[in-house]
């Protein structure tokens, strides 16, 4: 299942990622004044699709040297209790929260001036990067943990 | 109150091992419904969204795409041939090498943990063979790595820039250069001391690489570095542009020129970058959602009232506030607490006749050391997984890299020109 959800996501993020450059190409060529709304619209996609799988692959930064001290039935329900807390997150802020603003920004009819679609389409990336973090939280802590030394921090 | 619960949820998330983009984003809702504002919830949403909705932002994935580009290939092997050539010859050389090699790759890569990662993959192990102790080989890659932040591009001066509003980011980035090459000169300082008292590498060997050949290997590189800054520098792009001009040039190298990443990896190194991406500026989304906050709830005038009721001397308040990041620093990562701490610390600053460049190099160069500190220390963590240490042997042998760090700051702290020069030569 998280094979599954990482392999979406990355590949999502990648095209993300590419189409951004694409476009910030046109912009240095000065090809268009939609361009550089366009890439800053890429770039949130980029960042709430990336930040979903930095979570799938556990490469976000955070403290583990705390937890490491105590033996691993304790360590198991530490990183539950983690994994259910980034749910609520997930569920509350990005999946009602966002999904609440996406619904008011269609309806409110607000278009991006220069790319002349609705606003509404700039935040949906917050509630649907929510659904795949709520779908991973619940698998990291319903299936069996791997070891958790595959963490790995990049900034 | 909302502040109690907001620093004590925040510690608290840390240590039950949520990761930090997350802890910053729960502490944040914990606070705003504590008190009882309406629609807490799409609104952090929508300043998650609004804080990565940025132009200036965008240089962020590209320095991450381009820095990956030439990891994946051979750039650090020719960074360190050519390193060896200039300073490897000197007792303690590898050491020396060891820190040129993190500030080249700072100018090229813009990330401290890459080059950990990258540099003391090769090095670290070399190190050892040769008989210099495993603790200190780490501790001078960790050590040197943070010199990439003060060393253009650098991807926290652009998260900088985009709070402190106003401060262009050309101008940070030439602010950066004389106190990062000042930080590496000291760091190689302290090598070469501990290489001499330890009797690390005194005995040289032959088999340096030889000056020509190893910079004409290296020169496509570093022609990256002329390409980007000397760009921005002259006026001809912004950072942004820059840094899409430098994933092209990383392309071209990495698949034409030395030919190290075949077609077919590039979308795997691709996604890669936008997982980075990610880390970075997942943190950026949360933590502008905290600042906020914070901003709304006057904390910002209540800190700066605080503070000024303490000293009305700059001297003393400078003093205040560095050790107040340096502690900020040792369990909070760069990226948020510069999103949370600018708009705190920046107005006090200004106040008291400080440059708002000024402020932001003496804030990275501050926080920066807290990246090789326990018990949160990105860098440090990198570096002790790359080189297979512990923590509290590594930080043992950090102790005089960390007072040549705050020496370093000391000296950015109450000597503007330090940071201000160069920029000012450019206006």
């Amino acid at each position: 299942m998280i094979a599954i959800i990482i392999k979406i996501l990355r590949t999502l993020s990648a095209l993300c990622l590419a189409t951004l450059l694409i476009v910030v190409m046109l912009v240095i060529f000065k090809i268009g004044t939609w361009a550089s709304e366009f890439s800053e619209f890429l770039l949130a996609w980029t960042v709430m699709f990336g930040g979903a799988l930095a979570y799938a692959e556990k490469s976000h930064l955070g403290l583990d040297i705390l937890v490491e001290k105590f033996d691993t039935s304790t360590r198991l329900s530490a990183f539950r209790l983690s994994h259910i807390l980034v749910l609520l997150f997930a569920a509350t802020v990005m999946l009602y929260g966002g999904g609440k603003l996406t619904m008011e920004r269609f309806d409110m009819g607000q278009v991006m001036p220069s790319l002349g679609i609705s606003k509404g389409w700039l935040y949906l990336s917050v509630p649907l990067a929510g659904l795949f973090i709520c779908l991973t939280a619940t698998c990291l802590t319903f299936c069996k943990p791997d070891s958790p030394e595959s963490h790995s921090p990049d900034n | 109150m909302f502040l109690a619960i907001l620093i004590v949820a925040f510690i608290c998330l840390l240590l039950m091992e949520v990761p930090i983009a997350f802890a910053v984003g729960i502490a944040t809702l914990l606070a705003a419904l504590s008190l009882g504002n309406d629609d807490v919830l799409p609104n952090i949403a929508s300043d998650m969204v609004n804080a990565v909705d940025s132009f200036s932002l965008l240089a962020i994935p590209f320095f991450i795409l381009a820095g990956n580009l030439m990891g994946e290939g051979g750039l650090a092997k020719r960074l360190i041939a050519f390193a060896s050539a200039v300073v490897g010859r000197i007792p303690g050389g590898l050491s020396l090498v060891n820190t040129l090699t993190c500030m080249l790759f700072g100018s090229i890569s813009g990330s401290a943990a890459a080059a950990v990662s990258s540099i003391g993959n090769t090095l670290i192990p070399e190190m050892n063979k040769k008989g210099y102790d495993k603790d200190f080989n780490v501790a001078v890659t960790t050590a040197g790595s943070i010199t990439g932040l003060l060393i253009p591009p650098s991807n926290v001066m652009i998260v900088y820039a985009v709070v402190a509003s106003g401060v262009s980011i050309s101008s940070l980035f030439l602010a950066g250069v004389v106190p990062g090459i000042l930080l590496g000169m000291t760091l190689m300082i302290v090598c070469l001391i501990v290489c001499r008292r330890k009797g690390y590498g005194q005995v040289t060997t032959e088999d340096t690489p030889r000056f020509g050949p190893s910079l004409l290997n290296a020169l496509p590189s570093l022609a990256l570095v002329v390409i980007v800054l000397g760009g921005i520098f002259a006026g001809y792009f912004t950072a942004t542009e820059a840094s899409a001009v430098a994933v092209v040039w990383a392309l071209f190298l990495a698949c034409v020129v030395y030919r190290e990443i075949p077609w077919k990896k590039l979308p795997e190194v691709i996604a890669m970058s936008a997982r980075t991406t990610g880390v970075v500026l997942f943190l950026v989304a949360t933590s502008s959602a905290m600042s906020l906050l914070l901003t709304t709830e006057q904390v910002p005038q209540l800190v700066s009232s605080a503070l000024l009721s303490l000293s009305e001397n700059p001297i003393v308040i400078l003093l205040i506030i560095n050790v107040v990041l340096l502690l900020v620093g040792t369990f909070m990562d760069i990226t948020p607490a510069i999103l949370i701490f600018t708009p705190i610390f920046l107005p006090v600053s200004v106040s008291l006749g400080m440059d708002p460049i000024h402020f932001g190099i003496l804030m990275i160069a501050n926080l920066s050391i807290g990246l090789c500190t326990p018990p949160v220390g990105t860098c440090l963590f990198v570096g002790c997984s790359v080189g297979k240490a512990k923590i509290a042997g590594v930080s043992r042998q950090m102790l005089p890299f960390y007072g040549a760090m705050i020496l370093v700051l000391l000296a950015i702290t109450y000597i503007p020109s330090l940071s201000l020069w160069l920029p000012s030569l450019f206006e």
